[in-house]
């Protein structure tokens, strides 16, 4: 395995799927609208005189990027089960660990793109502070991020080629996000609440382990999962 | 077929042993006097927990064994594996709830352990689902291993993170029985209790094994497995 | 002493129950299989 071939393979797999998404943007679209969505079934899904929005924004904000990023991994191999063009990208002479790298790549810039226009929005709709913590914010975003699309990209891979698809890979996925979820959950009620970037290393660091773990997995399994 | 009759056979010893470890541990346990007759619930919980994660790991050694030989036996063995942790499972969630409201107060409590325990039965689920799902068996299995292996793997994220809860939220004060010091007659109805339930999982995983491989001779000959 | 032991005797029904409704059910699909 050569490293700088297979990330450029991985890229060229990602850039492909970008610029089929970009070039008809509903999947975007919709995924953006549903994240308006959530935040607003959230408003009136509570009673802002018993909990202040500042205790409530980050099981919000990560409840809302959860169900966001089902939605977007379930498209990731969906697009390729049209015209067998998974069969095409198999044949193709690159590694197939590339193949998954391009999917998780390709899935990331899709979820980011979700996750920056729920950022906004949270801080818009529930008045919350975001501006003073957003660097960290987003280093904390990221990290969770990867590891649950890690794995989410290496179960739709799995999920989209058996029968209930759709509900399949939100309850394989579930358990596995978890972990992240929750220390993601903590830091982030950390950071809004304005508490000092030392309390939140401890949480960073098991997301940076959790995401190592899993995606050197993923890259190792995946192989196995489109070997026909 | 050989295997299955050993299987039948554990099975029913297992289960006679089972009635002679209710009549010992009710009958001549000593009642623990803090918490009354409900601590004889432990008898059954604990070796029940021990097994159903103990099957999880078997679960996901014998996955990766089996992306490397694509060996059918393995994956045979862990499908067994996972449903028989399944049950274990069950009982595990049922009886701690069951014990927990008397001596806690409530049914449910997101304590570490019972937390941990519901995502190891959500985990065999998925893998039970994904089994169920996926007609062709080579594929059936490449998945499964796949997916065994991540649960595996998951298992010590999910004990870190369900260990950190506790430090931030109140927790009832958990009595152990069963863990450290035990007197000895109540150590050897947990022991003889230990015993019974590995003679159970052994006897269970060799008739569920036995099954795999029965619906594949048939499914082989052209006839439709049932389901 | 606390009273409860009406929690003891269900949890060792449940148990009971589980485990032989299981074996009942690995018996009853072998031998369906079995069967040509």
């Amino acid at each position: 395995m050569q490293s700088p071939k297979l990330l450029r393979h991985a890229w060229t797999v990602a850039s492909k799927d970008l610029l089929v998404e970009f070039r008809s943007r509903t999947a975007i679209l919709s995924a953006a609208v549903f994240v308006v969505l959530v935040l607003v079934v959230f408003n009136f899904g509570r009673d802002p005189t018993a909990v202040s929005n500042v205790d409530l924004a980050p099981s919000i904000l990560w409840v809302t990027f959860t169900f966001a990023a089902i939605l977007a991994m379930n498209r990731a191999f969906q697009l390729e089960l049209e015209n067998q063009a998974l069969d095409g990208l198999l044949l193709a002479p690159i590694e197939r660990s590339s193949i998954y790298l391009g999917k998780l790549i390709a899935n990331l810039v899709f979820v980011a793109g979700v996750e920056l226009i729920g950022v906004p929005l949270l801080a818009l709709f529930f008045n919350v502070r975001v501006l003073p913590y957003l660097g960290p914010l987003l280093a904390l975003i990221a990290l969770a991020t990867i590891g649950f699309v890690a794995v989410g990209t290496l179960f739709s891979a799995m999920t989209t080629r058996t029968r209930f698809a759709e509900l399949l890979l939100p309850v394989l996925l579930l358990p596995f996000m978890i972990p992240p979820l929750s220390w993601a959950v903590l830091a982030t009620g950390r950071l809004l609440a304005g508490r000092p970037l030392s309390e939140i290393v401890g949480w960073l660091n098991m997301l940076a382990v959790y995401d190592i773990v899993f995606v050197t997995l993923a890259v190792f399994l995946f192989p196995a999962t489109v070997n026909e | 077929m050989r295997m299955l009759q050993v299987g039948r056979w554990l099975t029913a010893i297992g289960l006679v042993l089972l009635a002679g470890v209710y009549v010992r541990a009710l009958s001549y346990t000593p009642v623990e006097q803090t918490q009354g007759l409900a601590q004889k619930i432990f008898y059954l919980h604990v070796p029940a927990a021990i097994w159903a994660e103990t099957a999880m790991i078997l679960v996901g050694l014998a996955s990766v064994f089996y992306l490397f030989t694509k060996d059918p036996r393995l994956d045979r063995f862990a499908a067994a594996s996972a449903e028989v942790g399944t049950i274990f499972c069950v009982i595990v969630l049922t009886t701690g709830p069951i014990w927990g409201k008397p001596i806690w107060g409530t049914w449910w409590t997101w304590d570490a352990r019972l937390t941990f325990t519901l995502f190891l039965f959500l985990l065999y689920v998925g893998y039970l689902l994904l089994r169920g799902a996926v007609p062709d068996p080579a594929m059936r299995a490449r998945y499964a291993a796949v997916l065994g292996i991540c649960g595996m793997c998951e298992v010590p994220f999910i004990h870190l993170s369900v260990y950190m809860f506790p430090t931030l939220h109140p927790m009832p004060i958990v009595l152990q029985p069963g863990r450290p010091k035990l007197p000895g007659s109540m150590l050897t109805t947990w022991l003889l209790s230990l015993g019974v339930f590995t003679l159970l999982y052994v006897g269970f995983v060799v008739q569920r094994y036995a099954l795999s491989y029965l619906r594949e001779q048939l499914e082989a000959a052209g006839e439709v497995g049932h389901a | 002493m606390p009273e409860n032991g009406t929690y003891m005797i269900a949890a060792y029904i449940l148990v009971g129950v589980i485990l032989v409704g299981y074996a009942l059910s690995l018996y009853l699909r072998t031998r369906r299989s079995l069967r040509p």
